[in-house]
């Protein structure tokens, strides 16, 4: 065959090769974590019980900031060890933040299920969007200084927590 | 009713004593008046019976009761342990909750690092039509191929609250487009910013486009004009036919 045809050929197929290979590599309904290393935005919420937090006043202690919701399987899954690791880890600040949720309905769950730390409510939802939340469970892992340090999308394993709560100190 | 005669002089006398009181009377020994429903206040401290009024059996019963009190104060307070766990669980998880949410009173977080790049927008028509047409140009998190103007998930919904929030305090539409990049990185926008390698996207189409005319153009070119090696091959197959004519012309 003639080399030219064959050198064309692989001009145009060898980059679609390319191109395929590399988006079968990742998960198309992935989404980019692009505020790891950037400082956590500010928020002042007030929790289920109505008491007011804000993120700036915390600035000295790691904290871990956890969306979820009742209706989210994987939110109640995560749940008790999110409880336990709150209570082993007295130095970290735990903070839940209501996502697509009734507070009555998550009042409710918490007063079953327990709540070592406080949940926090958003009416307009601003503090997702500050975070590119795209769905729930999400947690952060925020340090001392106030940077994003740690992202996980899904349900918390242990072996990720604690690598997480590791990246904390 | 039966009441053997000779117990009736006791009871009397036990009716009459101090030491038997009834509510009644020891409001009137209060100087207060009985209601109607026989309910009253409390006695007053000096309407309590004296100790000697006490039989003695009661008396030792009480001496013994505030004996084992006494002991019970002077033992060290209750420990953590005596509690029920679960008691101690739910304190401790008061604690927490305290310690975080005992804060400071809370001053408003601010916007965007950056200040907004106009005056705050007031008519609400602008705020929606811009915000509008912002969302639109972003893509919906959680949607396939949906746009955050079309869609009616929770995020949608969140990033055109924030997009109109943002769009009121005074940030231009490229301001908020990068604060929406920033966050969910380029992946949100769903046409790619004409910028850097983004160009590739916008004009790779172009080129191969190009490529394929040139290609076209010069195989097409190749067919109408055929090379001299073609014309000498045509040429003697010419020949040879005209010679294969002239022959049999000859043999006939």
């Amino acid at each position: 065959m003639n080399w030219k045809v064959l050198a064309a050929g692989a001009l145009v197929i060898v980059p679609l090769i390319w191109i395929l290979a590399s988006g079968f590599g990742h998960d198309p309904h992935a989404i980019p974590t692009t505020t790891i290393g950037s400082p956590a935005a500010d928020f002042a919420l007030t929790s289920l019980e109505g008491d007011p937090v804000q993120l700036s006043k915390l600035r000295g202690k790691p904290v871990v900031l956890n969306f979820w919701s009742t209706w989210c399987g994987p939110c109640v899954g995560e749940h008790p060890l999110l409880q336990a690791a709150a209570r082993q880890h007295p130095e970290v600040v735990f903070l839940g933040v209501l996502y697509g949720d009734e507070p009555g309905r998550a009042r409710d769950y918490l007063k079953r299920a327990g709540s070592a730390y406080p949940t926090l409510v958003d009416e307009s939802q601003r503090i997702v969007v500050d975070y590119g939340v795209a769905g729930v469970p999400e947690t952060f892992f925020i340090a001392a200084d106030g940077t994003i340090v740690e992202k996980v999308s899904g349900g918390l394993g242990q072996a990720q927590l604690l690598a997480a709560l590791e990246k904390l100190k | 009713m039966n009441t053997p005669l000779p117990l009736l002089p006791l009871a009397l006398a036990l009716w009459v004593s101090p030491g038997f009181a009834t509510p009644d009377r020891a409001a009137q020994q209060a100087g207060e008046q009985p209601s109607a429903m026989g309910a009253t206040a409390q006695p007053a401290p000096a309407a309590l019976p004296a100790e000697g009024d006490f039989p003695p059996a009661m008396m030792q019963a009480m001496a013994q009761r505030d004996a084992a009190q006494e002991a019970a104060a002077q033992e060290a307070p209750p420990a953590e342990e005596d509690f029920p766990p679960a008691m101690m669980q739910a304190m401790a998880e008061r604690d927490a909750v305290q310690a975080v949410t005992a804060t400071a009173p809370v001053e408003p977080a601010p916007q965007l690092a950056e200040a907004p790049a106009g005056p705050p927008v007031t008519d609400r028509a602008v705020i929606d039509q811009r915000a509008q047409a912002i969302a639109e140009g972003l893509r919906c998190p959680v949607c396939q191929g949906l746009s955050a103007a079309d869609s009616q998930a929770e995020s949608a919904i969140a990033m055109r609250t924030r997009a109109g929030d943002l769009v009121a305090t005074g940030y231009s539409d490229a301001q908020i487009n990068s604060y929406f990049v920033e966050r969910y990185g380029e992946w949100v926008l769903l046409e790619p910013p004409r910028t850097g390698r983004h160009w590739l996207i916008w004009l790779g189409p172009l080129v191969l486009l190009g490529l394929g005319a040139l290609v076209v153009a010069w195989r097409m070119t190749a067919v109408t004009k055929p090379s001299d090696a073609q014309r000498v091959g045509e040429q003697d197959d010419e020949d040879a036919y005209e010679r294969r004519i002239l022959d049999e012309l000859e043999r006939s």
